[in-house]
């Protein structure tokens, strides 16, 4: 089932991306594989070659923007540089300096020349906190005991700490770590200038909240702060990708580590489209099979029938799905997804009434006779199976239209709104949910086919001439 | 009118034609192989996950087809997998069946299993008129001008009840076609042979 599941998501994500509208920023990031993942080495390597050959406006907002987790692939190099290139990098990097407060006297990033004095001494004194565990040891001591032993050095290495930091918020059960959160989030809030507040006397489901708000983020950025070397190279060509993205976000909602906003939502509404769905299942199955048993019972004059029901069928068919007066209520709705079943039932129920199934059913039976309404009616429930799983998908259709028709707040409406607007998580969650209730209602349908085949049918007598 | 009818009519007749072939030749490998049973049950899964509602709109934004061609398409290929299970499933419910399971294979078999063919081109009818109607009423692309978007943007009592009329017809039409083509297939009646 996981395999065909995956399988199932990666071609419903490859549809979903080449068929909805996306914007440029979406599309600059490869759909399934990376070939080239970058990481924080080529961004600032990139911003460096840029300010290296003249003034770039763009390179040094980009070096700003990366901030702290630049600097060890930044400073190092300063050396290197020719004197403008070193004055302009030292420029570049002043915003980097300002946030974190590093500089005792920031008159001094004002001045070229001794803002390259400041920073080159700067690497000199403190390069040994960049490293990775130093920040461990540092956020874990914010985590485990008090934001103020530990936060102005972290705040101090900047963006070079937001990968440790992110990494110990972990997962958001009890009291202890809501407050773990609130710390970390604080700091990464401060860092990235964002809001991911938990407050004093939140709730361990609202501090998850935020702390899912924060990890979303760093889904989006993770590659401008973290290097991709050795395996985490290897693994970045798939994660650097917007279904590796969107896999890994679903990963944590299914195991809890998450929040899922969509899932949440998608619950809230399908209390209003299950019953209307299992109204419409359920009355066109007692109606596919009774109509079933009762034509072939009838057989010789269900040609007349047949084609004056389905058309009627069909005159009713769009009007009650398309057209259908607004504001229904639920109740009201059940009633017309009832209605709907009726003429969802309808011309399957014709058709197999008339044509080989009825056959089928009294097979070496004598047609001028035909067995008892009761047998036609058991038989014809036995061959329900096969038709309910294709049923299911037709009810999706109609039981959206009727949703959105009546002004109910279904799974039909917001899927309609994310078509519109390319919201690829809704319709990721609602075409897989669809498919695994498409599966378990074939799974289903299959063992009570197969329970039916295998109960030994009392043969129909057969006359010997 | 006419532009719509014709639209209509054509995005019909392809899914049609679609449904046949693609549930045809998935039902002769459902019938004959177990792998091309697991493949039915697949795409019958696919079929629920990917209602023709949503799939109708990646598809045109996909393919960037003419409206009518991306419709019959995709309501083809959805009544198509269903065909395939309809095949499947009425011939295990025979109530004698045949030991070779090849013979199932054989065109004039699968053209006496007139239900499925008949119920697909009903179905089919409908399916295409209701999802331009749909697509339509909720803006949703493709856009066109056809019998179904006429009967969604239609204010006028007559103009809706028209366009009901002439769908019914429509299926009329298409039913009795359907009869008339299999029948001529299929032949008269075979003599029961002796128990």
């Amino acid at each position: 089932m996981l395999p065909l599941l995956v399988i199932g998501s990666i071609l419903t994500f490859a549809l979903l991306a080449v068929g909805l509208p996306t914007s440029p920023e979406q599309r600059a990031v490869p759909l399934f594989f990376n070939p080239d993942p970058r990481g924080i080495r080529h961004h600032a390597a990139e911003a460096l070659d840029a300010l290296r050959a003249g003034e770039d406006p763009r390179a040094a907002e980009q070096l700003a923007r990366l901030g702290g987790a630049a600097l060890p692939h930044v400073l190092p190099q300063l050396e290197h540089l020719a004197n403008d290139a070193q004055r302009r990098v030292a420029r570049a990097l002043a915003p980097v300096a300002r946030r974190t407060g590093v500089a005792r006297d920031e008159a001094v990033l004002d001045d070229p020349d001794a803002s390259v004095r400041f920073w080159k001494r700067f690497w000199q004194d403190r390069s040994l906190d960049f490293q990775p565990t130093v920040v461990s040891r540092l956020v874990r001591r914010v985590a485990a005991r008090s934001e103020a032993l530990g936060s102005a050095d972290l705040l101090q290495l900047d963006t070079y700490a937001l990968p440790e930091l992110v990494r110990q918020l972990g997962s958001i059960r009890h009291q202890n770590d809501v407050t773990r959160a609130r710390r970390l989030l604080h700091i990464a809030g401060d860092i990235t200038e964002r809001r991911w507040l938990v407050a004093d006397d939140a709730s361990p489901e609202e501090a998850r909240r935020a702390v899912t708000e924060c990890r979303r983020w760093w889904d989006e950025h993770r590659a401008l702060y973290t290097d991709v070397i050795g395996m985490s190279r290897l693994t970045a060509t798939l994660t650097q990708t917007r279904y590796g993205r969107w896999a890994l976000r679903t990963l944590r909602e299914v195991t809890g580590l998450d929040t899922s906003f969509v899932g949440q939502d998608l619950a809230r509404r399908a209390r209003v489209t299950g019953p209307l769905l299992l109204c419409c299942m359920i009355g066109a199955w007692l109606l596919a099979a009774a109509g079933a048993a009762l034509l072939a019972a009838a057989p010789r004059r269900g040609g007349l029938l047949l084609r004056g029901a389905s058309a009627l069928a069909i005159a009713a068919l769009i009007p009650a799905a398309v057209l259908w007066p607004p504001r229904l209520g639920l109740e009201g709705a059940m009633a017309a997804a009832c209605a709907l079943s009726v003429l969802l039932g309808a011309l399957p129920a014709l058709h197999l009434g008339r044509g080989a199934l009825a056959e089928l059913l009294v097979a070496g039976g004598d047609k001028g006779s035909p067995p008892p309404l009761g047998t036609l009616l058991r038989r014809a429930l036995a061959a329900a199976p096969v038709w309910a799983p294709l049923a299911f998908a037709e009810a999706i259709t109609l039981v959206f239209a009727l949703e959105w028709s009546s002004g109910l707040g279904g799974v039909g409406p917001r899927t309609v709104l994310a078509l519109q607007r390319g919201d690829v998580a809704w319709l990721m969650a609602v075409c897989l949910t669809l498919g695994v209730a498409t599966a378990v209602v074939q799974i289903v349908a299959d063992a009570a086919l197969a329970r039916s085949l295998r109960r030994p049918a009392k043969a129909p007598e057969v006359s010997p001439c | 009118m006419l532009n719509a009818l014709l639209a209509t009519l054509g995005a019909t007749v392809l899914a049609v034609v679609c449904a046949l072939l693609v549930g045809v030749a998935l039902g002769g490998l459902a019938l004959g192989f177990l792998e091309g049973s697991r493949l039915s049950a697949r795409l019958v899964e696919l079929r629920g996950a990917l209602p023709t509602l949503i799939a109708a709109p990646l598809l045109d934004g996909w393919l960037h087809l003419p409206a009518p061609v991306t419709l019959g398409l995709l309501v083809g290929a959805h009544q198509g997998f269903a065909v395939s299970r309809w095949v499947r499933g009425l011939r295990l419910l025979e109530p004698t069946p045949g030991p070779d399971h090849a013979r199932a294979l054989r065109p004039r078999r699968w053209l006496g299993l007139s239900p499925p063919v008949r119920t697909t081109i009903a179905l089919c009818a409908v399916h295409v008129v209701t999802l331009e109607a749909l697509l339509s009423a909720l803006q949703l692309p493709p856009f066109t001008v056809s019998l179904g978007s006429l009967m969604a943007q239609a204010l006028a009592p007559a103009a809706r009840f028209g366009a009901v009329v002439a769908l019914c017809c429509l299926f009329v039409l298409l039913d009795q076609g359907a009869e008339r083509w299999a029948r001529s297939w299929v032949g008269p009646p075979a003599e029961a042979s002796p128990p």
